[in-house]
């Protein structure tokens, strides 16, 4: 399995996971909508993850950031 | 179910900064607020200590150091099979999850104190005992276990940072200084919760600059930034409830092992981890990991530990 792959089943059940408690939250009475938007802004990114690979791919950052 | 007032600041400077309103807030200030916060929590901590000493509250601290330890261990291999960041990188962010944010838990207990539910009042001295494990974890996997705290500097940097330094100063004047606290508590008590809603305001502002941030840099660590704290704040709680803490002392158990550092740790990475990209860490743990704690993850954090105690 590729490493896009990876990140992007990763993302998806991250954000299966935040709507899933979103759920569970509302059947309960408490506010669930946070987590709901979480889990929502989450999708698109599942799609996006190595769609641009100059960009995410992170192992390729110079870093140094820390010296600065 | 009414928002907390400060959690609005900070909704408030997360607006401020989405729209590129020119909020004048001088560093100076910032500075000042976050002085005012770690030193307020550790004299609150100390002087709680001071009345609650006891045996239980070691042992409890030992299993806390161990949940330090875990946490960034978790983390690593994550951000190395799934995010396909080099080893550098990934124990750098490791270092900021184990690690905690005082902002955090300043933003639960006043979430605690709003909705009545009583905690361990000396859970100050879990927040300074999380700070330092998981900067050595952290070391530990970017460099072989022989790298821990072998330079002087680094040493230095991580166990007298300045949070460290205020926090355990705080920890210490809070334990030993007895009724004659009593005269300093109007200024560090009684104006905690107007100085923290006006730090949430500055860090809304902040983590709008660190979103841009990670926009360039991958989707993955926005994934990461939601998840490790639900994974590790599930872990808190569990840890919490087997330690037989409060619901308040699980929720905020919860709440230091679901936050992300952003001020210790970079500041001790910067000298012992200089070539690991220092934006990669803060935006995943000031522009994701904070914001998400504060808006979603408490309110989820204190029902767990009440349903825990229920059964």
């Amino acid at each position: 399995m590729s490493l896009f792959t990876r990140q992007r089943l990763f993302i998806l059940f991250v954000a299966l996971t935040n709507l899933t408690l979103a759920i569970l939250l509302t059947l309960n009475g408490h506010p669930g909508i946070p987590l709901g938007v979480i889990g929502v802004a989450l999708l698109p990114l599942a799609w996006l993850a190595g769609r641009n690979p100059a960009k995410a791919s992170l192992s390729q950052h110079d870093g140094d950031s820390y010296a600065g | 179910m009414p928002v907390d007032a400060v959690v609005l600041f900070f909704v408030l400077g997360l607006a401020a900064g989405i729209l590129k309103v020119r909020l004048p807030f001088p560093g100076g200030l910032y500075q000042s607020l976050t002085l005012f916060l770690l030193l307020a929590i550790g004299l609150k901590g100390g002087a709680a200590l001071a009345e609650h000493a006891s045996l239980r509250i070691v042992w409890q601290s030992l299993m806390v150091v161990g949940f330090g330890i875990t946490l960034p261990l978790l983390a690593f291999p994550l951000l190395r099979h799934v995010g396909g960041l080099d080893r550098i990188n990934a124990a750098a962010i490791a270092a900021h999850y184990g690690s905690v944010s005082v902002a955090t838990y300043a933003v639960a207990v006043a979430v605690l104190d709003a909705t009545g539910v009583a905690y361990e009042p000396y859970f100050p001295l879990f927040v300074v005992l999380l700070e330092i494990p998981a900067i050595i974890v952290g070391l530990a996997l970017a460099k072989g276990l022989s790298a821990g705290l072998a330079s002087r500097e680094l040493a230095h940097e991580t166990l007298l940072s300045p949070g460290i330094v205020l926090m355990v100063g705080g920890l210490l004047i809070g334990a030993f200084a007895g009724d004659s606290l009593t005269k300093i508590t109007p200024f560090f008590m009684d104006l905690f919760q107007g100085v923290l809603a006006l730090f949430l305001l500055k860090m809304g502002l902040i983590t709008t600059e660190q979103l841009s941030a990670l926009k360039q840099d991958g989707p993955f660590l926005a994934a990461f930034g939601v998840f490790m704290p639900l994974l590790a704040g599930l872990l808190g709680a569990l840890l919490g409830d087997g330690l037989g803490l409060s619901v308040g002392g699980c929720t905020l158990l919860a709440v230091l092992g679901a936050s992300a550092s952003y001020i210790a740790v970079p500041a001790a990475l910067r000298v012992a981890l200089p070539q690991a990209n220092a934006t990669l860490s803060m935006a995943a743990s000031l522009g994701i990991t904070f914001p998400f704690n504060v808006l979603a993850g408490i309110p989820v954090y204190l029902l767990l530990a009440q349903w825990l105690s229920s059964h």
